[in-house]
């Protein structure tokens, strides 16, 4: 069993670290909290309406009416009057915090189920009996107090280890190693963490993705309808993160012997924003243009413009990631829980050897190594191609940004140097490929291993060949927000180191391990590497460069001890 | 709170599948709340890298008396060994740990076929 934990016994922080600790946790458990605050104030707020008192309404009037709030542009306004607190009031809030929303469809619908002269029963403030509303709603805000929830944890988490250090171990005794790691509070954290992530990405996934894929598929029935565009809007809002843009297109079409309105471009609406997409979507449907709409024969209410699929939805599986990230952390933090487990409740078991062979595979392929070399150039020139542009974009027009075009030369070298690499790595698939047999399959320290190669391919292009043996030590550390590996070869045992022609293209050779060294290990942060190292030299084009671990076990049980 | 961990023979030095025996003792002041004693067996790393700890046997008493001792026997497993690299350092101990207040008493080990650690710096 393995469990990782993030601070030894010696790491507590010091006066200055605990100062900037306290703020920076601080900062996070107050935010957190001021954040919570609100969410839950307006989850009661929406809530209360059902504690209200229960009386008869009559509806005045009942219509859509366009805000102009450019991100809820409609909003069912209901206008009714009721008795209270002896008198005839009129109200039009449809429910407590009613702001209106971004589809016209919902606001219509909410307008027809509310017909004009009909009779409803309408909830009405005790203290506050001006106040009415005719819905009482679910206050799913609540769901969102689960963000601000975990910075309400990290900063708690993040005090509570700052400062813990003043209560223990007062009187100088032996602070616990294994106490982190047998509490099992890191894994359950994990477990939770990864929870929360398969559940948000999860409910993500089925309001993105899957409920509207099933309104396509169930739309594929709708019948072709003329329809004529009444209002087509690029509406713009400030965000934190600048101006969002979504396209909204009013369009109007006669079915069932009436004529209706809505403003549903495609079931995918998320992805309906974005200032390019949002103009693209106002070139094909501007004012007054006449177009094809979708529409529910079945409840003609129900239209659609559009219907295609088109590879920006693959976008929508982005919650997939989440989901299947979350269940990875959530396996790995089960499974840690499940060790700690049998460690109460069983002795340790060996692994054992395996005697038979075993083909090697290397880790990264030459198809891999090109894969990632290309995904690198691609998603590194992508970005800087941006700056780049507008550097030259100065140059054109005659006033140089200098500034820029000295800063981006070293992020152009490694663009170059990335765009080399997919080159390098091109040519790379063409090699010879070594083809390695390791006998035993997993050797221990001590005994004799046997590894024999040949190549697939031409085995006469390569001019030397070095296969070897390497153990090497592997130590990964936070330094910051980085995450740092360092790597210390400590062994080296050369299997074969030929140049000649009979030799390099099979052979066997053979190896005693030498038992005074370390076995393979591997623990979340800190590892014993043993790899098979294929060096291959081809003039005047990429080496060959394979590199294979190999599990390499503690010496047989009462075999022989050192020499 | 007096926690005391003893190797039979004061031995600290354990090749795989040797038995750790040895014995655990306590004396729980008057007042002091403790829920369990537990006797863990485990390795941890230190140098570069982030600490990782591997427990690989708990022994429990869920109803220590306020003054007693426990004698314990574990099979030492067949790895990892003890260690000493440029980078990382893995080592055993035994701990004894008393519960919730976590009050501990460690004795450094050795596991490995050798009475030295593994030196691979």
């Amino acid at each position: 069993m393995k469990i990782s934990v993030n601070t030894s016994s010696e790491s507590r922080p010091g006066c200055a670290g605990k100062g900037f600790g306290t703020i920076f946790f601080g900062v996070f458990f107050l935010m957190g909290s001021l954040f919570t605050i609100l969410i839950v104030g307006e989850a009661w707020k929406q809530l209360a309406p059902w504690f209200w008192s229960k009386t008869d309404c009559t509806i005045l009037s009942s219509g859509v009416l366009h805000t102009s709030d450019p991100q809820r542009p409609y909003r069912a306004l209901i206008s009714f009057r009721y008795q209270a607190d002896g008198r005839s009031r009129e109200s039009d809030q449809l429910f407590r915090g009613d702001k209106g929303t971004s589809s016209y469809d919902r606001a219509r619908d909410i307008a027809e189920r509310y017909p004009e002269g009909s009779s409803f029963s309408c909830r009405v403030s005790p203290n506050h009996p001006s106040h009415a509303v005719l819905e009482g709603r679910i206050p799913w805000i609540v769901l969102v107090v689960f963000f601000p929830l975990i910075f309400v944890a990290i900063g708690g988490a993040g005090l509570w280890a700052t400062w813990r250090g003043d209560s223990s171990n007062e009187d100088g005794g032996v602070e616990s190693i294994s106490q982190s790691a047998a509490s099992g509070r890191g894994h359950k954290f994990m477990i939770g963490f990864g929870l929360l992530f398969v559940a948000v990405g999860g409910a993500a996934f089925v309001w993105i993705t899957l409920m509207p894929s099933v309104r396509l598929a169930t739309s594929m029935m709708w019948t072709a309808t003329p329809c004529t565009v009444v209002d087509s809007t690029l509406r713009s809002w400030s965000t934190d993160d600048g101006t969002s843009y979504r396209a909204d297109v009013l369009y109007e079409y006669q079915a069932g012997g009436r004529s209706w309105r809505s403003n549903r471009i495609d079931f995918f609406s998320i992805l309906n924003s974005g200032r390019t997409r949002g103009r693209s979507i106002l070139d094909e449907y501007p004012d007054g243009a006449s177009a094809t709409c979708w529409v529910d024969p079945r409840n003609p209410s129900r239209s659609v413009l559009e219907r295609r699929l088109g590879p920006r939805h693959l976008l929508t599986l982005i919650p997939l990631l989440f989901v299947l990230a979350g269940w990875a952390v959530t396996k790995h933090g089960w499974k840690k829980m499940r060790s700690l487990q049998a460690a109460e409740q069983h002795p340790p078991e060996d692994v054992e050897a395996i005697e038979g062979s075993l083909l090697l595979e290397p880790q990264v392929g030459p198809v891999g190594k090109l894969g990632g070399s290309l995904f690198f150039a691609l998603f590194w020139n992508g970005i800087v191609s941006v700056f780049v542009f507008q550097a030259w974009k100065g140059w054109q027009s005659g006033s140089p940004d200098w500034f820029l075009t000295i800063f981006l030369i070293p992020f152009v070298l490694v663009g170059l140097f990335a765009i080399g690499l997919v080159g390098y790595s091109l040519l790379a698939i063409a090699n010879p490929r070594p083809r390695l047999t390791l006998t035993p399959a997993r050797p221990r320290l001590g005994e004799e291993l046997m590894l024999e190669w040949s190549f697939v391919g031409r085995a006469r292009r390569l001019a030397s060949v070095r296969i070897f043996l390497e153990g090497r030590e592997e130590a990964i550390y936070q330094r910051g927000t980085d995450t740092i590996t360092e790597r210390e070869v400590f062994a080296t045992f050369d299997l074969v180191n030929t140049e000649n022609d009979w030799e390099i293209p099979r052979g066997t050779a053979e190896l005693l391990i030498p038992a005074d060294t370390m076995h393979s290990f591997q623990a979340d942060s800190n590892k014993i590497i043993w790899e098979i190292k294929v060096e291959g030299e081809i003039e005047n084009w990429p080496d060959v460069d394979e590199n294979i671990p190999i599990d390499i076990r503690p010496m047989r049980i009462g075999s022989t001890q050192w020499s | 709170m007096v926690l005391t961990l003893q190797t039979k023979d004061g031995g600290i030095w354990f090749k795989p599948a040797d038995l750790v025996e040895g014995r655990a003792s306590w004396h729980i002041d008057y007042g002091e709340e403790v829920d369990s004693i537990e006797l863990r067996l485990f390795w941890y790393t230190s140098g570069k890298g982030s600490q990782d700890v591997g427990i690989v046997r708990v022994l429990r008493d869920d109803s220590p008396d306020p003054s007693g001792h426990r004698d314990f026997s574990i099979r030492a497993p067949e790895g990892p060994y003890s260690f000493s690299g440029k980078l990382i350092t893995l080592s055993w101990a035994i701990e004894l740990v008393a519960l919730p207040s976590g009050e501990t008493e460690r004795l450094d080990l050795r596991i490995g076929p050798q009475p030295v650690e593994v030196d691979i710096a």
